[in-house]
């Protein structure tokens, strides 16, 4: 099974798809500035975090450099009522759906503001609002979390859907067999997204092993990606079931095979009139300030320490943090 | 009031809190069409349908990361692990997971699942149908931990249970599950979580047990008590969040304590009870702390009878406490 395309590697139609049968909503000119400025927005984001990590401004920063087309293709067709289950990698769903770049920033800073208060490593992202699940650092145990959302979600109708992200070495996990088990027995309205790097592996096909559809779409072809996800979304949302897709990308980024080369030309091609330059530079500024910002904002209060642990403290947690309230305030590790 | 064993508590508890709340979904392996290996489940899939009583393939990671997932959406799971030797295979979803969910999130999201498991030996089960785990669970921050020992404190918490906002770890002795009997009261009715309950006045030592041993502590009780002893004895029901005060208080009066639990003693919640109280009542005790416990080795089929704490055990302790 081919990877499904639709545009050559200059971003031109290699056939003429039904767009307004196979897209939720048509790519005009407004459509297309606002999904050239998202795979924007998820560039110039990744690479000013890698740079400010080697920098040593911030410790850790996992890379979607390269992943730019699959993510905000498949976000720009979801709706805001599903879900996403994220591995770490796609803070450009995040972007897309509403995060701010000052609510991502501060999370990578761990402050005072971050709406995660601090608590895990950076790109550990988690917004209620915009349906952006919390995850841990453990691989594809957000895939059975997944399913089961999609599973309750089929059953209360109203048309939600769980989109799950993994990379394909998620797919040796037990987690993998799992989710995938249960969302074939329980018919959970759930895509099951997997950014693969070996074509030769045709993951897609397990999909059969688990009564689920398996779809192969070359990742870096956003327009593709955008059919695919809708598609597999919709049926979803009809009651139809899981899809497995699994989109190809290749192992490392690269200036020739850079899917916004591509994206651009092909929205360009639909009236795109975005100032890519203007626009960078914003984000840019953006990005900037946020980075200036967070840290002068200081860490969470030690009081919240003990917050979240349960609903309500219990008597054992008053009293551990009456007695860390006590004590003189330590210094981070490794500071002098 | 109605008699019932401890299956027909939690059974009961089930039935009503299904009813009065339709996000309560029921999971786990047999538990629908079978109504559950203990019969703990009969009926629900009856009256509830197979979109609320669910049975599920064999898979305790499943089960416990779609809990997860059904109640991010709103859902309430009530997940059932048929014996809760067979958890480890979602303990990586309850440690990493659902009990860090609200914390990591920030407050955001919330996983509140009762699950609910057999624990404990005496039944012919051998290694992996006979097995107290609490102590892995009372170490992982972010669950609370429940053993009731008889139908009205297994209906009450239940109930409590699952209208907490919090993950709660549901574990049922299954030795007692139906030689366990008491006129439990009828409808609604909640016991709270966080307080152990006192079943015998006394002076002299303190017995603290939880579960299946709590009928052996009264059996060993009611011989001592003949030999002229006078214990006090206190049923945890919740080991996490632990009603410390109510220990505190009855050590400090009888200057003596004894711990009794099934589970294997190296790092078994009684280390815990022996810390805590040695931390608040030091100067009280007039005596080391006796943990009577599970010995440090799998738990054997043949000699299961040596294996679990026996009254006669229970009431040695008793005396060589007593007279130390």
């Amino acid at each position: 099974m081919q990877p499904f395309a639709v545009l050559d590697g200059e971003g031109r139609l290699l056939a003429t798809p039904d767009l307004p049968a196979l897209l939720p909503q048509p790519i005009d000119a407004a459509f297309a500035d606002r999904l050239l400025r998202g795979l924007l927005l998820a560039r110039v984001f990744d690479e000013r975090m890698i740079a400010i990590t080697h920098e040593g401004k911030l410790g850790f920063y996992l890379s979607s450099r390269g992943n730019e087309a699959l993510h905000i293709g498949a976000a720009s067709v979801l709706r805001e009522g599903d879900w996403i289950f994220p591995s770490h990698r796609e803070t450009s769903v995040a972007l897309w759906r509403g995060y701010s770049i000052r609510e991502l920033v501060d999370q990578l800073f761990g402050n005072a503001e971050d709406l995660t208060k601090g608590r895990q490593l950076p790109v550990h992202y988690a917004n209620r609002r915009i349906h952006f699940v919390s995850s841990s650092s453990i691989v594809a145990t957000q895939l059975p979390q997944a399913t089961g959302m999609g599973w309750a979600a089929r059953l209360a109708g109203r048309g939600d859907v769980a989109a799950a992200f993994f990379g394909d070495g998620a797919i040796s996990s037990g987690e993998f067999h799992v989710g995938l088990n249960f969302a074939g027995v329980y018919r959970a309205s759930a895509v099951f997204v997997c950014r693969s790097t070996d074509p030769a592996a045709n993951l897609a096909a397990r999909a059969l092993s688990y009564g689920l559809r398996g779809v192969r779409v070359d990742g870096d072809d956003l327009l593709a990606v955008m059919i695919v996800v809708a598609d597999a979304a919709a049926r979803a949302r009809a009651g139809e079931g899981a899809t497995l897709i699994e989109a190809i990308v290749p192992p490392l980024p690269s200036p020739e095979t850079d899917p916004l080369t591509r994206a651009s030309a092909y929205l360009a091609s639909c009236g795109a009139t975005l100032d890519v330059e203007r626009v960078r530079l914003e984000i840019e500024a953006e990005i900037a300030a946020a980075c200036a910002a967070a840290p002068t904002i200081g860490a969470p209060p030690v009081e919240t320490l003990f917050d979240d642990v349960f609903a309500e403290l219990p008597p054992h947690l008053v009293e551990q943090r009456a007695e860390l309230l006590a004590l003189p305030r330590s210094k981070p590790l490794g500071s002098r | 009031m109605p008699t019932m064993n401890i299956i027909q508590a939690v059974n009961d508890a089930l039935r009503i809190e299904m009813r009065r709340d339709a996000r309560v979904v029921v999971l786990g392996e047999d538990i629908g069409k079978f109504g559950g290996v203990f019969r703990a489940t009969s009926g629900l899939h009856e009256e509830f349908g197979p979109d609320r009583v669910v049975d599920t393939p064999l898979s305790e990671g499943g089960i416990i990361g779609a809990a997860i997932g059904m109640a991010l959406y709103g859902l309430r799971p009530v997940p059932e692990i048929q014996f809760s030797d067979f958890i480890y295979p979602a303990y990586d979803q309850i440690v990493n997971e659902l009990a860090k969910m609200r914390y990591r999130s920030g407050g955001q999201y919330t996983t509140p699942i009762v699950i609910r498991t057999p624990v404990g030996g005496g039944i012919r089960g051998g290694h992996y149908h006979s097995q107290s785990p609490e102590a892995y669970f009372l170490h992982t921050p972010g669950l609370k931990v429940v053993m009731p020992s008889n139908p009205i404190d297994a209906k009450g918490l239940l109930l409590s249970a699952m209208r907490g906002e919090d993950p709660v770890l549901f574990l049922e002795p299954k030795r007692v599950y139906r030689a366990s009997r008491a006129d439990v009261p009828e409808g609604d009715y909640t016991i709270p979580l966080g307080e152990a309950k006192r079943l015998r006045e006394g002076a002299q030592v303190t017995i603290l047990s939880y579960g299946a041993m709590v009928h052996t502590v009264t059996e060993a009780v009611e011989r001592a008590v003949a030999e002229g002893f006078d214990p006090e004895v206190l049923d945890l029901r919740t080991l996490l969040p632990l009603d410390l005060p109510a220990i505190v208080e009855s050590v400090q009066k009888t200057g003596r304590a004894i711990v009794v639990h099934e589970a294997p003693k190296t790092c078994g919640f009684g280390a815990e009870l022996v810390a805590l109280i040695q931390e608040k009542a030091l100067l009280s005790l007039q005596a080391p702390i006796v943990r009577v416990t599970g010995w440090d080795t799998p738990f054997p089929y043949t000699l299961e009878h040596e294996y679990l704490p026996s009254a006669d055990r229970i009431l040695q302790a008793i005396r060589d406490t007593v007279s130390f």
